[in-house]
């Protein structure tokens, strides 16, 4: 297993190292050539304002499910638990709230706490039970589920208060959308964690590898516990969010989170490897996603096609990408 | 000119092979001859190049330069399963079983006698395995998971892996490690009937009195050349010893310490679980001690307890004579104990991560704010580490990966120096490291323990054990065997004590 | 231990479990042991059977398929969208056009996880998804027809009496299990989610056997889509998207380990059993049917916690050292 990691990363180095230096660049001009050529099929694309926002608008709830995501990859798991929570936070946010603003507040730390709290039970499996995260995350995702029909009896009720619909919607003296800066925030304080505290730092170590990291000291179980545990929480406020976008709620929501989440990073350049990689990748990821939904929408593809051109996208990408990080029997 | 006993065509034969790897010279130009009928020793010291000769032979790696011949045909290998088609079968240390599958199917692993309908025929595999076992004189049942074997049988499960492939050369790599006494009869009773069937056998190990026993004739290897090629009557155990050793003591190693301070900065005492027997030493300020024996005897065990990952029981660690509990290697950083692991591409670096990262992943928490690094002392602490110890870099961002055996090694002991650490322990300081590095780190060694610093090292090269150490302790089967001091540390005294089967704590002897 | 107690120490607490919540069914409604009831058991566990042995070839190759959901859903739309319904050449596409269908799209996931040398998890997400939109573009909204035969057969009776469900799974186990104890293929397989650089030194085809493994998943998974087209009459895009969990699930009770080389489909009826049951269970019970996910996520949980290895917290030593005293403890020794 080990001189096979060796192999790998050299020839992962040879090909990554032209695009990690320069992916985010291609990145940002991919999105750049994708709001041009929409622009082609249908005026206003690039040109309105307002479509503009859309898209970031979009690309904010992507965005910030896959912070969680990216920080779960880059410890070497996964996350698949994040559409269900999308959709609890969704539902339960809008039967807590019922359309008034004072309930928001405690409503939210309601869900941010719930989500917080089956990411913890993700880790608790994935570091104790040594249960692969691929399927601890699911049967968790299976449960949320579950627990969200039931609590809601299987039709959602209530509705968004109007401050969160301000949040949602609305823009800031009229011209900033708040989503798109709470995004903006968000994005600044987690590619900080990342990059420059221990937490991050760790992070990258046991995504690189987790037995040397443990042998050097890392506490391996609590770094990841807390991983996933800020995967569960942002899921769920994104879902929350979500409800201030979508006015009341709807099973399903979170449904393609999943798939995306997982896209966005992998489009960002971060390794399923884990240890190599960053929030700022995934930004772009989701934007180009967002942006590929919102082009196939004006070409006027049905949903099946846009299911497939997802698909896609993303075994094109991981072949380029990690054309190195074949493993060799 | 080679004295064999036999006079056909060689079953094999390898002419000036050659096989280097990064930082050495493993095998240099070396003849070798495998006879039919004929078992042959093959002795000598740690990286004298014998493992490394008969994989070339195995064709698990290509050699450099040289010729290889099968049966007077020249023969290239592209990997072993090529030359076990040709009859090579090799029996390692490291074994190739499928713990979660039975006796009988890992022995007929890949050949799988099959029905005429085409279905696989159980019943004739367990017949053929109870078969083959029984000639080696194994009573185990075929139908036997290998994972709920002790390790001598998964040994035996090996070997009868590899006759049921009915090789012609067989290659035995350090068989007798795992085995008790009447397990290595029985061994050999089964290598005598082989080699009355004709086969060629090399027999590769360090327990001389063993290999004088089995062996008909014997080559000595050291440092990478053939010494010596004769019949097993001109041996004895002092001569094949004098054969193996007795190079030019290079200026490599530093002096060691003159006078042997008394204060005690270290002891320890703990239960080997394998053996469940006590082992317990001490340290003084200034000592370098090393631990040596025949691989596998419990020594791995022993250090790593010392940094949490168990190996023992009943542990009480004193450090300048403090009680210090280490549950996992957290607790040990935190008391001052680092671990310099064996492998450590897979148990101390992070490849793909920069040099800086590297050497600061054991003390990331001491230079943050709140969680927040900071990366003007962080810097600065690495620079400082590169320097001392002149890693050779082109800039601390660089990827770890790029770098050479030698530089790793520092970026592994960088990463524990910058920790401040009351206790080292290394394992295999120097593996895979050039001779320019090495002497570094022996430098290195000897200014820690000046620093009192407690240095404890594991190395199974016999040399490094020599020059490095001011004591050794040595152990056999999960014991203590012997404890050297000062000039009783050589390299007679350390073999004799590797193969002494006396607990020296039990036997009360100091 | 010899490799039969192994076995049967995996298999018999299986059985026992699954007779157990079958006649705690019972007890709680006696119309649950009638015929009637048992032949609709029959019925909704064969897609559960199938899709669960899809999933047991490929974890035990050391893999992982999240595309079964998918590919059972394009099968069955495809089987319910064949021309000429109702005519004997329908009966035959529908009888030889999914399968190879399953077949091919499995054999394209090994060709990319094996030669390519990628993620499992994520190669799968992606065809399955492509796999969905494309049933999806196919089939918008449920629909479909099938033919009568079909539909009458398939879940009904064999000369008015035998179930052909029970028939159906009753072959289908018995074949996976003689080609994964029997063939050189099934063999191989076991090696190499054991340790994959062992099984190649010993000669094995990895590449070759993952692909077909996969292909192999495919393939029964194409099963259980069109067995499910001929119960439900019609099919619906989206009608594998359960069974993602579910093939998981019931291939870990059954045995199977995550991380492959060992389980195997002996135990799978009563896996998939138990995993029925379960939720059987809480429909007598008339608690909602939302329960029904919490429990398949509770019964996932459950069942790792209970067969993965190296666990800090080792849940299933604590049990065996609670309930059986006597038993020594496996697998100490040796390294």
């Amino acid at each position: 297993m080990a001189s096979k990691m060796a192999n790998d990363v050299k020839s992962f180095r040879v090909a990554s190292f032209f695009l990690q230096q320069r992916l985010i660049i291609i990145l940002f001009l991919l999105i750049v050539s994708m709001f041009v050529a929409g622009e082609f099929v249908s005026k206003g694309f690039l040109t309105s304002y307002g479509h503009i926002c859309s898209v970031l608008r979009s690309a904010s709830f992507l965005g910030i499910v896959s912070i969680g995501q990216t920080i779960v990859i880059l410890t070497g798991g996964f996350d698949l638990s994040v559409g269900p929570l999308v959709t609890m936070g969704n539902v339960f946010t809008c039967m807590l709230i019922k359309g008034i603003d004072s309930n928001t507040p405690w409503a939210l730390a309601i869900i941010i706490f719930l989500g917080a709290m089956f990411g913890f039970f993700n880790g608790l499996g994935v570091a104790y039970l040594k249960v692969p995260s691929l399927v601890m995350t699911l049967a968790i995702g299976t449960l949320v589920t579950g627990i969200t029909l039931l609590l809601s009896r299987g039709a959602p009720t209530g509705l968004a208060s109007p401050i969160l619909r301000y949040v949602g919607v609305g823009s800031l003296l009229g011209l900033f959308p708040v989503i798109i800066l709470i995004w903006i925030m968000l994005s600044a304080f987690f590619v900080f964690l990342l990059r420059s505290t221990t937490f991050g730092r760790k992070i990258y170590y046991i995504g690189a590898n987790e037995k040397a990291a443990f042998l050097s000291g890392v506490k391996v179980n609590f770094v990841k516990i807390l991983a996933f545990t800020i995967s569960g929480a942002g899921a769920a406020s994104t879902g929350a969010l979500m409800a201030g976008y979508t006015h009341d709620a709807f099973f399903g929501i979170g449904d393609n989170y999943i798939l995306w989440s997982i896209a966005a990073v992998v489009i960002g350049g971060t390794s399923l490897a884990g240890g190599k990689g960053g929030y700022v990748g995934t930004i772009a990821g989701a934007i180009i996603l967002v942006l590929l939904e919102s082009l196939l929408t004006v070409m006027r593809m049905p949903e099946a096609g846009r299911r497939i051109a997802n698909g896609l996208i993303i075994l094109i990408l991981i072949s380029i990408y990690f054309m190195g990080e074949r493993r060799r029997t | 000119m080679e004295k064999t006993t036999s006079t056909e065509v060689p079953l094999a034969e390898m002419k000036e092979i050659v096989k280097s790897f990064p930082g050495t010279l493993a095998v240099d130009k070396v003849d070798f001859v495998c006879n039919k009928g004929e078992i042959k020793g093959l002795v000598g010291e740690n990286g004298a190049g014998k493992s490394t000769l008969i994989k070339v032979l195995a064709g698990i790696y290509p050699p450099d330069s040289g010729t290889i011949f099968r049966k007077g045909v020249k023969k290239r290998y592209r990997n072993y399963s090529e030359a076990r088609k040709d009859g090579i079968g090799v029996v390692y240390q490291n074994l190739s079983l499928l713990t979660e599958l039975s006796v009988a199917e890992n022995i007929y692993m890949g050949i799988w006698l099959k029905n005429r309908s085409g279905s696989i025929n159980w019943y004739e595999i367990r017949k053929r395995s109870k078969k083959i076992l029984d000639e080696i004189g194994v009573d185990i049942d075929p139908n036997e998971l290998v994972s709920t074997l002790p390790m001598a049988l998964r040994q035996m499960v090996e070997i009868a892996k590899v006759l049921a492939q009915n090789p012609e050369i067989i290659i035995f790599d350090e068989p007798t490690a795992p085995l008790s006494k009447e397990e290595v009869v029985e061994l050999f009773k089964m290598l005598a009937d082989l080699k009355d069937q004709g086969k060629g056998i090399i027999f590769i190990s360090h327990r001389l009195e063993e290999v004088l026993e089995i062996a008909d004739i014997i080559t000595v290897m050291k440092d990478g050349q053939e010494v010596i090629t004769e019949k097993t009557s001109f041996f004895n155990e002092d001569r094949l010893i004098s054969s193996m050793v007795g190079r030019e003591f290079s200026e490599i190693f530093p002096a060691k310490s003159k006078e042997v301070k008394e204060e005690e900065i270290f002891s320890f005492e703990g239960v080997v679980k394998t053996s469940n027997k006590k082992v317990a030493f001490s340290l003084s300020k200034g000592e370098v001690l090393g631990v040596g024996g025949l691989q596998g005897q419990g020594q791995i065990d022993l250090l790593e307890s010392m940094f949490g990952l168990g190996g023992c029981e009943d542990l009480r660690i004193k450090i300048l004579g403090k009680d210090v509990r280490v549950r996992d290697p957290f607790h040990a950083m935190n008391s001052g104990i680092s671990l310099i692991p064996e492998n450590r591409n897979e148990e101390g670096l992070f490849l793909i991560l920069s040099v800086g990262e590297n050497l600061v992943a054991s003390t990331i928490d001491k230079r943050q704010t709140l969680g927040v690094i900071q990366k003007g002392k962080e810097n600065g602490v690495v620079e400082d580490i590169v320097e001392r110890l002149s890693i050779r870099i082109k800039s601390i961002n660089q990827e770890a990966e790029s770098l050479s055996g030698g530089n790793l090694q520092k970026l592994v002991l960088g990463k524990w120096l910058i920790s401040d650490p009351r206790v080292i322990i290394m394992l295999e300081p120097t593996k895979g490291v050039d001779v320019a590095t090495k002497q570094q780190i022996y430098r290195l060694i000897r200014e820690l323990a000046d620093n009192n610093v407690a240095v404890i090292v594991y190395t199974s090269d016999m040399l490094e054990l020599i020059g490095v150490c001011d004591r050794v302790l040595i152990m056999n089967h999960g014991f203590l065997t012997a404890i050297l001091k000062g000039d009783d540390i050589t390299e007679e005294n350390i073999m004799k004590a590797s193969v002494r089967g006396i607990d020296m704590l039990e036997a009360g002897v100091q | 231990m010899i490799e039969r107690q192994r076995d049967l120490r995996l298999y018999i607490p299986v059985y026992s479990i699954f007779i157990a919540i079958y006649v705690f069914a019972g007890i709680l409604e006696p119309t649950f042991f009638t015929w009637k009831n048992n032949a609709n058991l029959f019925t909704r566990i064969t897609p559960l059977i199938l899709a669960g042995m899809a999933q047991s070839f490929v974890l035990l190759s050391g893999g992982i398929d999240l595309s079964i959901g998918a590919i059972i859903g394009l099968s069955s739309a495809i089987a319910v969208s064949l021309p000429f319904v109702d005519t004997p050449l329908n009966v035959v596409m529908w009888v030889l056009i999914p399968p190879l269908l399953g077949l091919s799209l499995g054999l394209i996931n090994g060709v990319i996880i094996a030669k390519g040398g990628f993620n499992p998890l994520v190669v799968t997400l992606a065809t399955g998804a492509i796999w969905t939109g494309v049933t999806l573009f196919i089939m918008p909204v449920p629909g479909g027809s099938v033919s009568l035969s079909i539909a009458r057969t398939i879940p009904g009776t064999i000369f008015k009496v035998i179930p052909t469900p029970l028939v159906i799974f009753l072959v289908f186990v018995f074949i996976c299990h003689f080609i994964l104890r029997r063939t050189e293929f099934g063999r191989s397989i076991y090696a190499i989610g054991g340790n994959e650089s062992i099984a190649y030194e010993s000669g094995i085809p990895c590449t070759r056997v993952k692909i077909l493994v996969y292909g192999m998943s495919g393939l029964l998974a194409a099963f259980a889509g069109m067995f499910l087209s001929a119960w439900m009459f019609c099919a619906d895009a989206l009608i594998g998207d359960p069974y993602i969990l579910n093939s998981i699930a019931v291939a870990v009770i059954a045995g199977t380990a995550l991380e492959g080389g060992r389980g195997g489909v002996a135990g799978i009826i009563g896996g998939a059993y138990i995993f029925l049951l379960i939720s059987n269970i809480l429909n007598l019970l008339a608690i909602s049917s939302f329960y029904q996910f919490i429990a398949r996520g509770l019964v996932l949980i459950l069942a790792l916690s209970l067969t993965s290895s190296g666990a800090t917290l080792d849940i299933r030593g604590i049990l065996v050292r609670y309930f059986l005293p006597r038993r020594s403890s496996m697998s100490e020794i040796g390294k």
